[in-house]
């Protein structure tokens, strides 16, 4: 996608968010950069606690109180997002940009049917009722594999968990959203119905051009659907570059370490797993004296105890937050 | 091996709940054997049946039909006054480390309570046993008089395998352990889980949806769908050379980082997974099967034994197994 001269969609620009409660200050984002390119598919990956969500969240303006601070820019196009009051980033949402989570059973409201959830978004963003309205339903619920009208009365509670999902991607594009923002949308489905809604994500991709941000920790996931991975740990950027290059050559200890605990289905034993020692740290409120990963890395050395590294780019433009040699980390690869 | 040798042993097993409009079947008539030392995992998407199967081996659920043996003791269908007896047995540990934790207790108090229950410590030494056992899972011993909330998911995990390891059982029945889990941590439990089945020669009955986790831990596979065993194989034949078209299906729609840049090639299987309240006629599979013909719709297959010279590692004895499927008949 480099060699195209389409501005980004979507430009994320030292990105920071804390949180402040009572004990203490939670910086859950620390200086994130990243961009998404038109009908560029960018996965977000990390554990739990690494910033991911809120990352995705902000970009949405959709915190729970007390809201983050938040610092930083986020662009769609030609528009700023951060600090745009929320009757404006509301129209922005839905129209513009949409978002699918984890569980689309409570992204349901459980007391209306499928036509009425539907109908509710076309005629607050772009009002259309009675006919035109039923048509667009019939439509983008095609797309999404739901044929038939019969589905239209059907209650949430009375659909599969991956028609459910399928209802709520058929909701997100309604608008016709440049950008989807997928949270772990097939965490909770079985493997052959993730199987049909990664399909159905590669379909819509290409057929309407649309950038994807999808969320996820799950590394096979990335490795069939995204072109670039953006690598997360303690709230900041650790690695990111291409996926097929990442995946087979990370250059960040922690990218690998994650590659190495992850039992693979397609190599005898599972593989050998190595596990990482120890947990995440705690994030406060204060700088780094350290690489974050230093505590738990396998290839940790003394400069890795003398402040934070930079994210540094490599010759082929992938980026990284080590001071180990590129050649070193490559080298049992 | 033979019957005799087998530590749990499970026979034409029925789980059958009344529901509105009829009878579900969620579990159907399921055999399999689990011997010393071994770790067999039961596979499958939501509503197989695996975790219906896995309570009503403990008396969570009702059986309707069929039996379980423990030991060659029959466990089912038995008061709660002689299922006490096989407590001490068979223990379970659950996805869920913080519902199955008793926030109120200190962690010297939820590992006590059981070996004192048992009779597997004394109030002399019971301190003494909490932090051997703390120490086997990899605990620090200072942290027993801290509670639940103040621990991570993962070494709450370790609290739950402790506690279960606490009244020496023989057979331990895990029921997506790992899911709740990140990766890392995820590798550290598998790790802890095989370590302790080396030292006290442990039986797992290991419940989970991730393919990728069967293959590393366990060491023969029973694939279900819609309440019945489709395929029961040794591990690698199983991921080499699948029998049953369902457990194809499965595995090749596991994502897989070594397809980074190929994604969108393969066609995943279409349909759903059928309610067991109306299984399809015939093979439960046929109406989503890519290898289906007339007579799969309309009579029901049963476990065949794979035969020798049925698909195997090309290196190797040739594998035993069996298939529910006209094709391996």
């Amino acid at each position: 996608m480099n060699d195209q001269p389409e501005r980004d969609v979507l430009s994320v620009r030292d990105l920071s968010v804390s949180f402040v409660t009572r004990e203490r200050t939670v910086r859950a984002v620390e200086g994130v950069s990243f961009d998404l390119a038109p009908g560029e598919v960018v996965g977000l990956v990390g554990e739990s606690g690494c910033g991911k969500s809120v990352t995705s969240l902000t970009i949405l303006g959709l915190h729970e109180q007390p809201a983050g601070r938040v610092t930083g820019s986020i662009r769609l196009g030609q528009q700023e997002l951060v600090g745009l009051p929320n009757s404006k980033l509301r129209h922005v949402r839905g129209n513009r940009i949409s978002m699918i989570f984890q569980d689309p059973l409570t992204s349901l409201n459980p007391y209306l049917r499928i036509e009425d959830q539907l109908g509710e978004v076309l005629e607050l963003h772009l009002g259309l009722k009675g006919g035109p309205a039923r048509q667009r339903m019939l439509e983008i619920l095609k797309q999404v594999g739901i044929p038939g009208e019969e589905r239209l009365r059907a209650y949430p509670h009375e659909l599969s968990g991956g028609m459910r999902q399928r209802v709520c991607i058929a909701m997100a594009l309604l608008c016709n959203p440049e950008v989807l923002i997928a949270d772990e949308p097939t965490t909770m489905l079985d493997v052959t119905i993730q199987a049909q809604i990664l399909e159905l994500l590669r379909d819509l991709r290409r057929e309407r051009g649309m950038s994807i941000l999808f969320i996820t920790h799950d590394l096979g996931v990335v490795a069939e659907l995204c072109d670039r991975v953006v690598v997360m740990y303690a709230g900041r950027i650790v690695e990111q570059g291409p996926t097929a290059e990442l995946l087979s050559r990370p250059l960040h200890p922690y990218t690998e370490a994650l590659l190495r605990s992850t039992p693979r289905v397609e190599v005898p034993g599972g593989g050998q797993l190595h596990p990482i020692a120890g947990l995440p740290p705690r994030l406060s409120g204060k700088p780094l004296t350290e690489c974050a990963f230093a505590p738990r890395c396998a290839r940790v050395r003394e400069g890795c105890r003398q402040g934070e590294p930079a994210l540094t780019s490599t010759p082929e433009g992938r980026l990284r937050r080590c001071i180990i040699p590129v050649s070193e980390m490559t080298e049992r690869a | 091996m033979s019957q005799a040798d087998a530590l749990l042993t499970v026979e034409d097993l029925r789980v059958h709940f009344d529901v509105a409009g009829g009878t579900l079947k969620a579990v159907d008539g399921v055999d399999f054997q689990l011997f010393p030392g071994e770790t067999l995992a039961l596979v499958g998407e939501s509503g197989c049946g695996k975790s219906t199967l896995a309570k009503a081996l403990v008396g969570l659920n009702p059986i309707t039909s069929g039996q379980a043996q423990l030991n060659g003791q029959t466990i089912t269908g038995i008061s709660r006054q002689s299922r006490r007896r096989f407590r001490s047995e068979l223990q379970l540990v659950f996805q869920d480390p913080y519902a199955s934790l008793n926030p109120r207790f200190t962690i010297a108090e939820t590992l006590g309570e059981p070996l004192l229950l048992h009779g597997k410590a004394t109030r002399q030494n019971v301190d003494n046993k909490v932090c051997e056992l703390l120490s086997q899972v990899g605990l620090d011993t200072e942290l027993r008089r801290r509670y639940p909330h103040e621990f991570s998911g993962g070494q709450r995990q370790r609290i739950s395998i402790a506690r279960a390891l606490a009244v020496e059982p023989r057979l331990l029945l895990c029921d997506e352990v790992t899911s709740a889990l990140d990766v890392s941590i995820q590798a550290q439990i598998l790790d802890l889980l095989r370590s302790v089945q080396r030292q006290r020669g442990l039986s797992y009955l290991f419940i989970t949806h991730d393919l990728g986790v069967v293959r590393y831990i366990a060491h023969r596979v029973a694939v279900m769908y819609v309440g019945q065993i489709v395929e029961l194989r040794d591990t690698e034949s199983l991921f080499e050379a699948p029998a049953h078209p369902y457990t194809k299906a499965l595995l090749a729609s596991i994502p897989r980082v070594a397809r980074a840049g190929t994604g969108g090639e393969r066609k995943p299987l279409a349909g759903e997974v059928p309610s067991p309240a109306r299984p399809p006629n015939g093979c439960r599979f046929h109406p989503r099967c890519p290898e289906v013909f007339a007579r799969c719709a309309q009579e029901a297959p049963a476990l065949y034994p794979l035969r020798v010279g049925a698909p195997g590692p090309s290196s190797g004895p040739i594998p035993q197994g069996q298939s529910r499927c006209f094709l391996n008949e």
